[in-house]
């Protein structure tokens, strides 16, 4: 069982950074995805179709190969909501602030009361930025931590459910 | 009604379409396209300032079975019609 602990020793705002800066990087990574429309290509600032890039912050991602197994977290309240795309290096302790800072907008109905212990293993392509805000932003302003994996159906990526989240309700105006 | 609305509930009215063709997505979504509806015919709805995202993108693609689908496609215009077209 895979150790609850975050693999990656980066801190919140070198990951920051990484995402906001390395446009090296970015131009160096490919495009792994299928691109129909001009629509939805990929720009300079994330190697994902502009689909996706949209839900960083500023259309800015990294892609990043994972050079050894790497545990992310997710953050759900049952099931419809359990498994995804969508993962963080962020580890928090009460929900309302998974919920801004990822910008869960409670429509879709994540609590964000749960987490997971997400092991995605060594080689496999993730996208990294930083959460863009939802509408309303005064509520979902975002600013946490994003990964994006192309298959979250990849059966060698585990799934362990770690401690529970502080539950506290979650107001907006 | 002005041309940038009646544009913006034209690629609603696309969305819609295909969110109704894809058994991936349950009533939410189509909720959630009505509310955006709602909002942008009573004005209420807040400029994106150029970074502000709907969220549909991102919940269609957290879950979709494809990262191809004309959905994704549909809602993702959606997204950048209102960072770019909608900003003030």
């Amino acid at each position: 069982m895979p150790s609850f602990r975050p693999p990656c020793r980066r801190t919140r705002r070198s990951l920051r950074s990484l995402a906001l800066g390395a446009l090296g990087g970015a131009l160096l990574g490919g495009v792994a995805l299928a691109q129909s429309e001009s629509t939805t290509q990929a720009t300079p600032a994330c190697p994902l179709p502009a689909n996706l890039a949209v839900t960083f912050l500023e259309s800015k991602c990294t892609r990043v190969v994972l050079s050894q197994p790497t545990t992310f977290y997710r953050y759900f309240s049952g099931d419809n909501n359990r498994y995804g795309r969508f993962l963080t290096t962020d580890r928090f302790s009460v929900n309302t602030d998974v919920i801004r800072s990822l910008a869960l907008h409670q429509d879709w109905g994540n609590k964000a009361i749960r987490s997971l212990a997400v092991t995605v293993p060594a080689g496999t392509a993730v996208y990294q930025g930083v959460v863009a805000p939802q509408t309303p932003s005064a509520c979902y302003p975002g600013g946490g931590q994003q990964t994006f994996i192309e298959n979250s159906k990849d059966p060698q990526i585990t799934w362990v459910e770690g401690p529970p989240l502080t539950e506290k309700p979650f107001t907006c105006p | 009604m002005d041309a940038r609305n009646t544009e913006f509930l034209g690629l609603i009215d696309r969305a819609v379409a295909a969110a109704g063709a894809d058994a991936s997505q349950g009533p939410k979504l189509l909720a959630a396209l009505q509310s955006l509806r709602g909002q942008i015919e009573s004005g209420s709805l807040e400029p994106s300032r150029g970074v502000v995202t709907l969220g549909l993108a991102r919940h269609v693609a957290d879950t979709a079975g494809s990262l191809d689908s004309p959905l994704l496609q549909a809602v993702g215009d959606l997204e950048r019609f209102y960072q770019e077209r909608y900003q003030e």
